[in-house]
């Protein structure tokens, strides 16, 4: 895994309160049980604080799951001109 | 500002919690009509982190009205009525508004705001966000009709003050104005989720509400040890002798020290205890603090003085020690990085301050402290206070000219004035409950609000002692409140300031008290000790004063007395007056 993947699954740990071991590059909405629509906005607050990027309104909603994640923040990276 | 982030904030949390697990709950409700949830992370993160243990909830949406009918279990509430959700629901655009629907809204919005401090008015604190204009238009050009309107409604707030004991008003403001409002906002939020304010508005805003925490729970700083060298003055006076060192106004650098010095001066004259610890010859000191022009910090503002070449950690142990204050209650300020990391690893609850390299940020820097960790109620007794800790000196110094103890204390012609649940000491005594550690039986913390509920309960009592003696004032020291239930009484609280311990004075205290209540009919007094980590001195006060243990455990002793068993103290040097 790449720094960015790594840096995802350890946020969604932390802010889904899951041991990181448990969650995997196949982490959904749908088989996380803590994710609800709270911690859903504190996840996205917190991806953004960690590659200084902002999720544009309308894709806010789409980030529900690890590879949704990963392909927002890989865009967003390189639509603001960003390295990480 | 906070500089962890977010992530690392919410997984501390859950370190910290279980290090917290089995300290008593400090219950915190929010009610808010924007959406708030990341302020729960953050202000558990800043309060965990001073040992306080929350439990923080967070109303429905916009139900600010309806959950405060809900809030009884809570010590704190905390309020947030963002205008910009008000006028956002209407699809007339503000400055549109008539004169007579823009008073229609002002006046539906107190009504509000008299509603809610009427349903909260029993909870020990609540703490009410100002409106601002702010989120409003953001930076666009402020109108004047909304202008207006916040301005009205915060003066309506603030002359809530007056009356409303438990009320305190957060200005919002100040929070902005220190991220920038284009920091503060996250509108893409706002329109997702109502959620106005961004992570770093919520990450400073905390700062200013933990202060006020601070305030209710006992964990506030009473005095600032400053060393010399770099810190008070630029130069060294070891090398560059006391025409040599620069404070001076006139100068381009000196006057930074000079406006340390400045406040310094103020916070003394505010009861904060000022100290000096450097590493000097005590009469080169000396030299300085009497006979340098520039010198404002004069010795009669300086509570306690340790120049010498011992260690700092070694010497801070000792003012800790004189002073009878924690070491959890000090700031220490010294430009050398090797003295602040000393002190950081060997006496951790002391908080440090190193001077900082760009020199011109010092003041700031040391405000931003000052107004983090010290809270100033302005009474006269916290100005009277440097006084009285000079005295209680004088009194130590006193001590090896006089034979016994006993004698010592006859000597100070010692003067009491016991009182009786008097409205005008609330002020006083809520601080007193919020600010004793060491004396203190139960350490139970009141706000002003519920000491004037126990004052005007039939059945409660609340006393008061203040003291003189021939060296000054002591003001208002020691309280004790009293829960009556047909012919048993309960000490809730015996508290007194550690300034005037060690001089028999709960004795005589406690012989009134009996006293009294044998005259209002009671026939047995409960009494017990709740342990913390400061009050174990006292673990003993009941068992000395005849009552009866009738539960011993390590963190929690209860006891009883039949009161016409009890055998009054027999001291005659105090005199009691009431």
């Amino acid at each position: 895994m790449n720094k960015i993947e790594v840096n995802i699954l350890q946020i969604m740990a932390d802010v889904l309160e899951k041991p990181v071991a448990e969650l995997n590059t196949e982490s959904t909405q749908d088989n996380i049980d803590t994710w609800d629509s709270i911690k859903h906005l504190n996840l996205v607050v917190a991806i953004e604080e960690e590659f200084d990027i902002v999720i544009p309104i309308e894709e806010v909603g789409h980030l529900v799951s690890f590879k949704l994640i990963e392909v927002i923040v890989k865009e967003q990276l390189e639509n603001e001109g960003k390295t990480y | 500002m906070e500089s962890l982030k977010y992530s690392e904030i919410i997984k501390q949390n859950s370190i910290l919690a279980k290090e917290l697990v089995g300290n008593s709950l400090y219950r915190i409700k929010i009610l808010s009509n924007v959406t708030c949830n990341q302020l729960k992370d953050v202000l558990a993160h800043n309060l965990m982190k001073s040992n306080i243990n929350p439990d923080i909830q967070i109303g429905n949406y916009d139900n600010i009205i309806q959950d405060s009918y809900n809030c009884t279990s809570f010590q704190l509430v905390i309020i947030h009525y963002d205008l910009l959700n008000v006028i956002e629901k209407d699809n007339q655009f503000i400055e549109d508004y008539t004169d007579d629907q823009i008073n229609a809204l002002y006046q539906s919005i107190i009504s509000d705001i008299d509603q809610i401090l009427i349903n909260l008015k029993l909870l020990p604190t609540v703490v009410f966000d100002t409106f601002s204009a702010s989120s409003i238009y953001q930076n666009a050009v402020c109108s004047l009709k909304v202008e207006r309107l916040v301005k009205q409604l915060n003066e309506y707030l603030y002359s809530k003050k007056e009356t409303i004991l438990n009320l305190n008003i957060l200005d919002i403001n100040i929070t902005l104005t220190r991220v920038g409002i284009a920091n503060a906002f996250d509108f893409r939020m706002y329109y997702l989720s109502k959620t106005l304010y961004s992570i770093t508005f919520w990450k400073e805003y905390v700062y200013e509400l933990s202060t006020i925490i601070y305030k209710y729970t006992g964990k506030i700083k009473k005095a600032i040890i400053f060393d010399c060298d770099n810190t008070l003055w630029k130069g060294i006076l070891g090398e560059d002798g006391i025409s040599g060192i620069d404070m001076s106004l006139e100068s381009k650098v000196g006057q930074i020290f000079n406006k340390i010095q400045q406040i310094a001066v103020w916070l003394s004259k505010q009861g904060v205890i000022i100290g000096l610890c450097s590493k000097n010859n005590s009469s080169d000191v000396d030299q300085v603090l009497n006979e340098h022009t520039d010198m404002i910090l004069k010795k009669d503002y300086i509570v306690v003085s340790k120049v010498n070449w011992q260690d700092k950690a070694s010497n801070l142990k000792e003012i800790a020690k004189e002073l009878n204050i924690g070491l959890d209650s000090f700031v220490f300020v010294d430009d050398s990085p090797f003295e602040v990391s000393l002190i950081e690893e060997q006496l951790p609850d002391v908080l440090t301050l190193l001077v900082p390299k760009s020199i011109q940020e010092y003041p700031a820097q040391f405000l931003t402290l000052i107004e983090r960790n010290f809270y100033f109620s302005g009474t006269i007794s916290d100005i009277e206070k440097t006084k009285q800790y000079k005295a209680q000196f004088e009194r130590l110094e006193n001590m090896s000219k006089h034979k016994s103890l006993d004698d010592y204390l006859s000597s100070l012609n010692m003067e009491i004035k016991i009182i009786e649940d008097d409205i005008t000491q609330i002020p006083r005594i809520s601080q007193l409950t919020q600010k004793t550690n060491q004396f203190n039986l139960t350490t139970q913390r009141y706000t002003e609000n519920q000491i004037q509920q126990f004052m005007n309960n039939e059945n409660d009592f609340v006393f008061s002692v203040s003291v003189k003696d021939k060296f000054g004032e002591s003001g208002l020291s020691a309280i004790c409140i009293i829960h009556g239930d047909n012919e048993t009484a309960i000490i809730d609280s015996l508290l007194m300031s550690c300034r005037i311990m060690g001089r028999n004075i709960e004795y005589a205290f406690l012989s009134f008290i009996i006293d009294t209540l044998k005259e209002k009919g009671y026939k047995v007094l409960n009494a017990s000790w709740i342990m913390t980590n400061k009050n174990v001195p006292v673990k003993e006060f009941y068992d000395m004063s005849g009552f009866l243990p009738v539960k011993i455990a390590d963190d929690i002793k209860l006891y009883t007395l039949t009161i016409s068993d009890y055998k009054r103290s027999q001291i005659d040097y105090i005199k009691i007056n009431n």
